[in-house]
């Protein structure tokens, strides 16, 4: 099946009847049983990579769920790579330490980025993770052509018993701009775009501590599932009547990073339009893939803060076994001339 | 001005827009000062020549203080009250114009925030570059209001050139060009040195600094003399400035790390006897403002002075003074006022919308001839042995149907071993206003039995009527907008119509106050370093002590809404956490109680924030107190569930025993008299 590159999503296993090479596959291991997903599948059909890297996040593990999954991913990639190696990155709460360690271990055991064809698993790196490594990608290696693997998740498993309400994570450590991505601060008013999450107390944190001029939303549609863009449209309910954003509510399709970088661009096209005294900031709450949009459309403008509530505990049992796996290519160099 | 409140301005809501961000200009038409009202309570002048730290949560109008100190904001008043009533309709001023505003103030305000997502990257290596970032910042306010002086024909050439070489001077600028003009010197801020900033922050997230220096431009600014001296110089040079200050008006100091709050300690101390006066605003005020690197902090009230504006607003409504309600009143009248759609219904009160409500109005629209808190009385008496004759009699010394609280005191009294006839004759006494004591009792218990009524009648509490919106705002302006706001909405969402004869109905307005409640609630999480859900957790023990409490027959305590503790005995995680809940203001500091006795040392009173009142079915007033001791609190909050259990438990069992006690103490009084 051919894939496009900025445009077509297809099914890993499709992707993979032709046989393809990989330099470098860089993964991330979790709680979540999905992130083995990719790993299983390339080895069932035996592609070939020489350097696979597991990302392995510096947090607790007491019931080995974590370890156990590193462990499947390092003993199916064994089957296919030349060379596979656990990263032991920094906690998830501090991308920016983490990033620099691994621009450390590549210069020690002999990696080299640059010019080669590099896959990326996105599944269950934390967004200001894989924006930080994205940036690094592009800006230190000037990688502008990725693959990027990704796995949805069955279902979302914790809710709120009261209200229904899914929960992924708990309390608020702090709200901040993704590292490399504080863009600029040259006007002293803001505008907010926020693309909504199941969670939507964030929506809300975020909210109040940007304190926007002006708030935009986006809503993933097509959802994933049917009926989920309503779940988040009701978690954000007190966020969009608070920040007045149901006047200014989008929608992009929760699985098309492409579209959701349309709707960005347009948005903030319109803002910069009715006033260029503002600062564009977004806080990208919603599906991974939402996230990948806002990030491929802030990497080719360095004036947008992208924030971040950073959690205080993810949940273990975050989501529940894995979804279809996707593939796309980018082309950040092409996207640049859209 | 691209955008001003009148564009948001609901007519039909008009209690819709609350943050001070939506009001632009307008501020004065839908806000009040709080200037004077915070002065006469506290006595600090927050337009005065000492820097001040203003702390308030959200929604206490920290930043609508300081931005009425802004120059806009006074601008936009000297333009409303002298030249024209739309401030939209003017923008420039001429030179005379500018003259005699300038001649009505003392000050030029520059208000800033220290956004969350702005100075958050400055740390690690590159954290000293904060320093000139702020520096930078400053500079640039103070360049775009000489621009405009400049546009009103106030500023020569030649003081233009001196004011702008010296800025140059401060930032290291090789590249004036020979250019020494206001607009020159704003571009280079803006569009060079601030993008320049920009560049090495984002750099700094995956460069070390060296490499940064190596690649790029580091900006070098001498940061206290484009903050002190060039102010200085320009109060100094332009005439129509002569012997003014400039107020720095910095707000959210809470998003600052630590490092970053020593160098605003620093800025404030230097500012003694420069024309340069700090006022900052807070979400809390840190423990100790150390000055810059040393070990010196900053001394209250010798270097600056702190208001605590919630807890101001809430002096100015303790006791027997109304300033706040009265404030409250206003703001929500001014938005009445404006409202065309509510100004052709006739109404221009809050009251004619949320109309308060008695006790004994309240009560009897309750019992509605019913009979049931009989019932449970009646139940009560014969599990105490009295015959069917004897329950009768008792209940025809009590009862009093026109105003069911005298009933349930009546009840009250006899549990407490009075005798029926004796009762009967002080609430007959009292209706002549003759009975000193009942009539103390009756004021001490009334809202209290009330509680119990509904208990009774297994209804929950209503919460209506704009007065006790405003108790359950303590001290929080916005949260009595918004309750305000939550029950007007639900009330259209059920085919409201207002008008003279139609207030909000009671249910809505109960509504509106429980929404605002939880919604307040679920806030507790927003805390952040990991502190929000055990607050939050902590606030539930306690209000499900005080909802129990509430419920006692006996009454142990009328109102039990504040706990003593010993706060110096309170250490660990349950002191952080404790702390945590002080600093949000989720649990307020009451001034302390004297002691009961001169064996008892003097504790600490502490209370919920009262919003959380219809979250847990408590009074919103300050009554009754109960003992909590140190471990107690430190069993509450780091116990598991089971152990939170039975501290409760042990909690209400003193009280109650405690309470026993009282009575059997007064009993004995009321033999030996």
């Amino acid at each position: 099946m051919n894939l496009y590159e900025n445009l077509s999503i297809i099914h890993l296993e499709d992707f993979l009847i032709n046989p393809i090479e990989w330099d470098v596959f860089i993964s991330c291991g979790s709680f979540e049983e999905r992130c083995i997903r990719s790993s299983t599948i390339l080895v069932d059909k035996k592609t070939k990579i020489h350097n696979s890297i597991i990302f392995n996040y510096k947090e607790s593990d007491p019931k080995k769920k974590k370890e156990k999954n590193i462990q499947q991913m390092k003993k199916n990639l064994e089957q296919i790579s030349g060379n596979t190696q656990v990263f032991n990155t920094e906690s998830v709460s501090y991308p920016s330490k983490g990033i620099k360690k691994f621009l450390t271990f590549l210069k020690d055991n002999n990696i080299c980025l640059s010019n080669r064809k590099i896959a990326i698993d996105v599944s269950v790196f934390t967004k200001a993770y894989f924006f930080l490594l994205f940036k690094v990608l592009q800006k230190k290696f000037d990688i502008s052509h990725f693959w990027i693997v990704y796995t949805e998740p069955e279902k979302y498993k914790s809710k709120n018993p009261e209200t229904g309400e899914i929960i992924l994570t708990e309390g608020l450590d702090r709200i901040e701009s993704i590292p490399g991505f504080a863009g600029s601060s040259v006007y002293p008013k803001d505008t907010l775009i926020v693309i909504l999450g199941f969670e939507g107390k964030r929506s809300t944190d975020v909210f109040y501590s940007v304190n926007p001029e002006k708030t935009y939303a986006i809503n993933g549609f097509p959802s994933y599932q049917l009926g989920w863009d309503k779940i988040s449209l009701e978690a954000n309910m007190r966020f969009l009547i608070e920040s007045q954003a149901f006047d200014s509510l989008h929608l992009a399709p929760a699985i098309d990073p492409f579209e959701t970088r349309k709707v960005v661009a347009q948005i903030a096209k319109e803002i910069k339009e009715k006033d260029q005294n503002s600062n564009l900031v977004i806080a990208p709450l919603g599906t991974k893939m939402q996230a990948l949009g806002v990030l491929l459309y802030a990497l080719q403008d360095d004036t947008v803060k992208v924030i971040y509530p950073f959690p205080s505990i993810y949940k273990p049992d975050y989501s529940y076994k894995f979804g279809p796996t996707w593939i796309f290519k980018l082309d950040l160099k092409r996207l640049s001339l859209d | 001005m691209e955008k001003d409140v009148k564009n948001r301005f609901n007519e039909r809501k008009p209690f819709d827009v609350v943050r001070a961000e939506d009001f632009g200009g307008d501020l004065y038409e839908f806000y009040e000062p709080l200037e004077n009202l915070v002065r006469k309570v506290t006595g600090v002048d927050i337009a005065g020549s000492r820097p001040v730290f203003l702390i308030g949560g959200r929604g206490t109008g920290k930043t609508m203080v300081l931005k009425f100190l802004s120059l806009e904001m006074q601008l936009n008043d000297f333009i409303r009250n002298t030249l024209c009533e739309d401030i939209l309709c003017k923008v420039e001023l001429t030179s005379e114009e500018m003259k005699e505003f300038l001649k009505k103030i003392s000050y030029i305000g520059i208000y800033s925030r220290f956004r969350t997502t702005e100075y958050d990257q400055f740390k690690g290596e590159i954290a000293p570059l904060f320093k000139s970032y702020l520096a930078i910042k400053i500079g640039e306010q103070i360049f775009d209001f000489l621009r405009s002086l400049k546009a009103s024909g106030l500023v020569t050439k030649k003081q233009e050139s001196e004011i702008t070489e010296f800025f140059f001077e401060q930032i290291k600028e090789p590249e004036s060009n020979g250019d020494y003009s206001f607009d020159y010197a704003l571009n280079l801020i803006r569009n060079k040195i601030i993008q320049q900033f920009d560049t090495i922050v984002e750099k700094s997230a995956y460069c070390s600094l060296d490499e940064i220096k190596r690649d790029y431009y580091i900006p070098v600014i001498i940061s206290k003399k484009v903050v002190f001296n060039l102010p200085n110089l320009i109060f100094r040079t332009i005439d129509a400035l002569r012997g003014k200050n400039l107020f720095i008006l910095l707000d959210e100091l809470e998003y600052l790390n630590d490092n970053q709050t020593r160098h605003i300690g620093e800025l404030v101390k230097d500012s003694d006897e420069t024309s340069v006066i700090f006022k900052i605003g807070a979400r809390y005020l840190p423990e100790t403002i150390f000055v810059g690197e040393s070990d010196q902090v900053l001394q209250e009230p010798h270097d600056f002075r702190v208001i605590k504006i919630a807890d101001s607003l809430n002096a100015a409504h303790s006791g027997k003074k109304f300033d706040y309600t009265r404030l409250i009143k206003k703001i929500l009248n001014k938005r009445l006022e404006k409202s065309n759609y509510f100004a052709s219904k006739g109404i221009t009160r809050i009251e004619q919308l949320f109309p308060n409500q008695s006790i004994e109005e309240e009560a009897l629209l309750l019992v509605k001839d019913r009979k049931k808190h009989w019932r449970i009385f009646k139940n009560y008496l014969r599990t105490h042995d009295k015959s069917e004759k004897d329950i009768n009699k008792i209940i025809d010394c009590l009862k009093y149907p026109e105003n069911p609280i005298i009933e349930k005191l009546n009840m009250l009294l006899y549990r407490r071993g009075r005798i029926p006839q004796e009762i009967k004759k002080m609430s007959i006494e009292f209706l002549r206003k003759e009975n000193e004591e009942y009539s103390r009792l009756y004021e001490k218990n009334a809202f209290n039995l009330l509680f119990q009524l509904y208990s009774d009648y297994r209804s929950s509490k209503k919460y209506a009527g704009i007065d006790v919106f405003i108790n359950l705002s303590s001290g929080i302006i916005r949260s009595a907008i918004e309750i305000c706001n939550q029950a007007l909405n639900k009330a259209y969402n059920y085919g409201y119509e207002p008008n003279q004869e139609n207030p909000v109905e009671v249910v809505f307005q109960d509504f509106g106050a429980r929404h605002h409640a939880r919604l307040q609630f679920d806030d507790i999480l927003r805390i952040p370093n990991n502190l929000g859900l055990p607050v939050q957790e902590f606030i539930k023990q306690i209000g499900t002590i005080f909802r129990a409490l509430h419920k006692d027959r006996r009454l142990v305590e009328p109102e039990p809404t504040h706990f003593e503790t010993d706060y110096s005995e309170i250490t660990g995680r349950a002191k952080e956490v404790f702390d945590a809940a002080i600093k949000y203001s989720y649990l307020q500091k009451k001034p302390p109680m004297d002691p009961k006795s001169i064996n008892e040392t003097q504790k600490n009173d502490f209370l919920t924030n009262r919003v959380f009142a219809p979250q847990f079915e408590i009074s919103y007033r300050l009554r009754g107190r109960t003992p909590i001791s140190p471990s107690q609190i430190d069993r509450l909050i780091t116990g598991d569930s089971v152990r939170k259990r039975q501290t409760r438990r042990e909690i209400l069992r003193n009280t109650r025993a405690k309470r026993k006690r009282t009575i059997s103490d007064s009993q004995k009084e009321l033999f030996d008299i």
